[in-house]
């Protein structure tokens, strides 16, 4: 490989010398650098590369001042240049004299600049790794997410089927590969304690979508997802590393998963994280030709073929839905419409980042809104300054400055005043993303990918400079107002302040006002949001509830895995400070696996041409419902001979009864997945899923019932007061039964209820942090203008006083002038919140978007604040003496 | 009037001019500076140098033919004038004759 010298140096000499001279410099840099390159290493060749082309610019500018070489120079444009250069320095050096003399000012404005540059460097950063950057898979934006949905079936979003994934294989032409996918859990023993590890079962070719392939050995061949092929796998780095030692021998060593004896045939590269970062191992799936349009639940990813686009994708995939009840007999077309039938097709990103992406659009609007206000107030402190440079400025205007040159004496000012906040903002935001990352809600999705690129570098460069900029244009806009002369004949005439300059920083201020409130109405709705979903009853107690999951795996006889549980539950009840203990095969807000099915009722006879109804179901201890406080309304509780005799008995829930059941509960019969269950008891509702969902239909069978699974089970214990007792005393629990089962995640309820909460309670943290530095900026803005009107007006008032006005009348007349901005603030901030907090409707809780409650919070705090910042000048003013104020005067 | 004066880098860079022969351009007298002054020399300086040698009459440059090194770029070539030889000549004796001196005060 030819190794390049740098290309900068070339592209800034262009500009100074002519075509022939050039090619002259840059073959003696060119030669040099390769020759350098052999003797001393390309890095410190390249250092002296830049070292020479600049000494080299250096000279061909000096010539060029001296007359010399002038054939050979752009001369014109080298003249400007460097006349540009000199004024940009000198009155960069004047800047950086100015801010040396008022180290103050210059601290507060490019402290206040760096946190609002902060805010927002922080936000993009994340909305940069979330939203912006592709997935880290080759033309990820080729990735497209398959879904279906039936409402109609009880559930939300139900994937797709193995027939699906099968037909679309087949018949859609603009999709290259379609992959079927789900997440499942297994138990690896291997060296160290036994483990409950993350799959992601797939078909091989999911790796051809995701077009990433194994680092080490080889990817699945269609083989290896045959029906009763050797069982293969591919470790993830992650596994490989903390569980393998990075053992490249590792490949085809035979590992047991679940007990099975499996060949490990590959390594993925490290950052493989698909679906999310807790896939630890990846095993083949296999799809049987002959399946039916049914199960559904499994996902599917498929790559875009050459040439075509989503919409020719989402276009096929519509016409093949016509054709489902030809490929699958017993799926009629009224049958799909009475489910809602329906599809997406999304790129993969927009896919993951879905849950999250409104969240951070405003949050990035909020900080958008912080900046704006902490620019107004740089602004403001801005124009008090150039007030106080008008002598300043009348001199060197009379000296002959034109108008550009004194644009460029503030441009210089706020370019460095820019700069310094951006460094610092930086800074501040590097330090903001850290904590974000190590505390920011682990469910958000791609937060892990989060880190400053080129891109946020490029952002904080281009914000600042705006800054900068439109720092600049305020005082150059109010000079712009009146003739320059006038520049020259008002100085020195201290109480000449120009009208409208007060009035352009009032209509700041009330641009301040304004956005303080809409962020105040915003993060309003967020808190008052947060506080009712916290207050929303979750159908159990959760203080003092500890759960541990546990995975005895795959039990051939199901009672003998029962019975391993009950006895599990008698150790965990031994154990000091617990008090009930019981077991569930899924946890209501935290359902590891749940099923559902379809099901009749033997009292009731199906209406023919309507879906059956749908619930789910799982498998229940005796003690399950005491431990966890859920009240018994009606029949009995379970008990452990439902288990030991084999009933068939089931619990229903609360919603249940009310939804299906008419009056007769106990003793109504269920039929479900080819067997019958008696209902014995109804239960209050568990929130299933999440907190703000309504609770859903549930059936609990007994532990040991062939309709729930054994493999994993979460235990609850319930204890009083005292420490619960620890994961070591749990294991050791564990042991006693047997001590090849793996522990799998021990948290308290009440972990359990603030995980369903953190994402919430990120955003409202985030919102109530911005909402409050805006108000503090506010007021800091507010409070200074009036002040600063107070210390303009001071000859006036000591003249009211002296005319025999009250100090009462003096605040009055102060107050009255501050309120008049706060008021017309207000009313422009009510208006914008009103139209903004739409975009936030759906992150809301039980609130409108235009709660007037809120609004009328929001009202108040502003107005209150507002008014301690307008009395503090106010008293002031009051305070003045007359005598001395207009003694000052002359 | 003109500056006939010649700097400690002028002289360097005429004498490598000289012993370069045809082959002298910018690279390549950068190239000899730093072997025989035994320090970094930045190639603004040389063209500095080169530039006042010129300047004064010493030195004369022609844009030489393209050539198949540094892909095709074609380079300045210098060479020196009677006058500049003479330049030389008369800062050699000045030393020689101060060195003369020198070491008869020591002895």
């Amino acid at each position: 490989m030819r190794l390049r010298p740098p290309r900068l140096p070339r592209a800034v000499l262009q500009f100074v010398v002519s075509k022939e001279t050039l090619e002259e410099i840059e073959g003696d840099l060119l030669e040099l650098f390769e020759s350098r390159v052999e003797e001393i290493g390309i890095w410190r060749a390249r250092v002296r590369y830049y070292h020479d082309a600049f000494t080299v610019f250096r000279h061909v500018r000096r010539s060029a001042r001296d007359g010399a070489f002038t054939t050979r120079h752009r001369r014109g444009i080298l003249e400007a240049a460097s006349m540009t250069l000199a004024t940009a320095l000198t009155e960069l050096k004047h800047a950086v004299r100015v801010l040396s003399r008022y180290p103050g000012y210059a601290f507060a404005a490019s402290l206040t600049l760096a946190l609002g540059l902060a805010a927002n460097v922080a936000i993009f950063t994340v909305a940069n790794a979330v939203l912006l950057r592709p997935l880290p898979y080759p033309e990820a934006d080729r990735i497209l997410s398959i879904r279906h949905h039936a409402p109609g079936l009880g559930m939300k979003d139900v994937a797709s089927s193995p027939g699906l994934v099968l037909r679309y294989r087949e018949h859609a032409r603009t999709l290259a590969t379609v992959a079927g996918y789900r997440m499942s859990d297994v138990n690896f023993a291997g060296s160290g304690a036994p483990a409950r590890i993350r799959v992601l079962v797939a078909t091989p070719d999911l790796l051809d979508v995701l077009a990433t392939q194994p680092v080490l050995g080889r990817p699945f061949h269609p083989a290896d997802a045959q029906k009763n092929a050797a069982p293969v796998a591919i470790l993830t780095h992650t596994l490989w590393q903390s569980r393998f030692g990075s053992d490249a021998g590792v490949i085809g060593r035979t590992v047991q998963f679940d007990g099975r004896a499996t060949e490990i045939i590959g390594v993925m590269p490290a950052g493989f994280d698909f679906p999310d970062p807790g896939t630890r191992l990846i095993l083949p799936m296999y799809l049987d030709p002959q399946s039916a349009f049914g199960p559904l639940g499994l996902s599917s990813l498929a790559r875009l073929s050459a040439g075509a686009t989503l919409d020719d994708a989402r276009r096929e995939i519509a016409q093949l839905q016509q054709r489902i009840p030809e490929w699958f007999p017993g799926i009629k077309p009224d049958l799909l419409a009475s489910f809602g039938w329906s599809f997406t097709v999304e790129p993969l990103r927009d896919r993951v980042v879905a849950s999250i992406s409104r969240t951070l659009w405003i949050l990035l609007a909020t900080v958008g809104f912080v900046l704006l206000i902490a620019g107004t107030n740089v602004a403001n402190l801005f124009l008090i300054r150039a007030e106080s440079r008008q002598r300043e400025l009348a001199v060197r205007a009379a000296l002959g400055a034109g108008r550009g040159r004194i644009a460029a004496t503030f441009l210089a000012e706020s370019l460095l005043l820019a700069v310094l906040g951006g460094t610092a903002g930086l800074v501040i935001a590097a330090w903001a993303i850290r904590l974000l990352v190590a505390h920011g809600p682990s469910q958000l999705p791609r937060l892990h990918e989060v880190r400053m690129d080129p891109t946020v570098f490029a952002f904080a460069a281009a914000l600042s400079l705006l800054a900068g900029l439109v720092l600049a244009i305020v005082p150059v806009a109010s000079l712009g107002t009146r003739s320059f002369n006038s520049l020259v004949r008002n100085s020195g005439r201290g109480n000449t302040a120009s009208r409208t300059r007060q009035r352009l920083r009032r209509v700041l201020t009330v641009t301040q006002l304004a956005t303080a409130m809409v962020l105040l109405v915003g993060s309003g709705l967020m808190v008052r949001s947060a506080l009712r979903m916290s207050a929303i009853d979750p159908g159990f107690r959760p203080d003092g509830l500890l759960t541990a999951g546990v995975s005895p795996g795959v039990q051939a006889d199901r009672v003998r895995g029962a019975v391993f549980y009950y006895r599990l539950l008698e150790e965990l009840r031994r154990l000091p400070g617990v008090e009930s203990v019981g077991a569930s095969s899924a946890l209501p807000l935290a359902p590891g696996s749940l099923d559902g099915s379809s099901f009749t009722l033997k009292s009731q006879s199906q209406p023919s041409g309507r879906l059956p109804p749908f619930t789910m179901y799982s498998a229940i201890t005796a003690g399950y419902f005491e431990t966890l406080g859920v009240p018994l309304l009606e029949g009995r509780l379970p008990e452990r001979a439902d288990t030991d005799q084999n009933r068939s008995v089931a619990w229903v829930n609360h919603t249940f009864a009310r939804q299906f059941l008419s009056g007769r509960t106990i003793g109504e019969t269920i039929e479900i997945n080819e067997r019958s269950l008696d209902i014995v008891g109804v239960v209050g509702d568990l929130k299933t899923f999440e907190l703000r969902d309504e609770a859903k239909a549930m059936i609990y069978v007994p532990v040991g019932s062939p309709l729930v699974g054994l493999q994993v089970m979460q235990t609850v214990m319930r204890t009083r007061g005292g420490p619960p007792p620890d994961t070591s005393a749990l294991r050791s629990a564990v042991d006693a039964v047997n001590p090849s089962v793996p522990l799998t995640t021990v948290k308290t309820m009440d972990e359990i209820l603030r995980d369903s909460m953190a994402q919430m309670a990120f955003t409202v943290t985030l919102l109530a942090v911005a909402a409050a530095a805006a108000l503090a900026l506010g007021m800091v803005g507010l409070y200074g203008v009036i002040s600063y009107a107070v210390s303009q007006r001071t000859a006036e008032i000591g003249i009211r006083l002296a005319l025999g006005a009250s100090p009462g009348d003096v605040s009055a007349l102060v107050l009255r002038q501050g309120l008049v901005v706060v008021a017309a603030g207000m009313a422009i901030g009510i208006t914008a919140a009103a139209a903004a907090t739409q975009f936030m409707a759906s992150l809301l809780y039980e609130i409108s978007a235009r709660d007037p409650g809120t609004f009328a919070a929001s009202a108040g705090v502003l107005l209150t604040v507002s008014a301690v910042a307008t009395y503090l000048p106010a008293r002031r003013a009051a305070a003045i003496d007359p005598a001395q104020s207009l003694r000052r005067q002359e | 009037m003109k500056n006939r004066h010649l700097g400690e880098l002028e002289e360097l860079t005429l004498l490598i001019v000289m012993s370069l022969g045809p082959d002298a351009y910018g690279a390549a007298v950068q190239k000899g500076l730093e072997r025989h002054a035994g320090r970094r020399i930045a190639l603004g300086a040389v063209y500095g140098a080169l530039e006042r040698l010129e300047r004064k009459g010493f030195l004369t440059s022609s844009v030489g033919e393209a050539t198949r090194q540094r892909g095709g770029r074609r380079k300045r070539i210098f060479a020196h004038t009677a006058e500049g030889a003479r330049a030389l000549r008369e800062n050699r004796q000045t030393r020689e004759r101060l060195w003369r001196m020198a070491e008869a005060a020591e002895l």
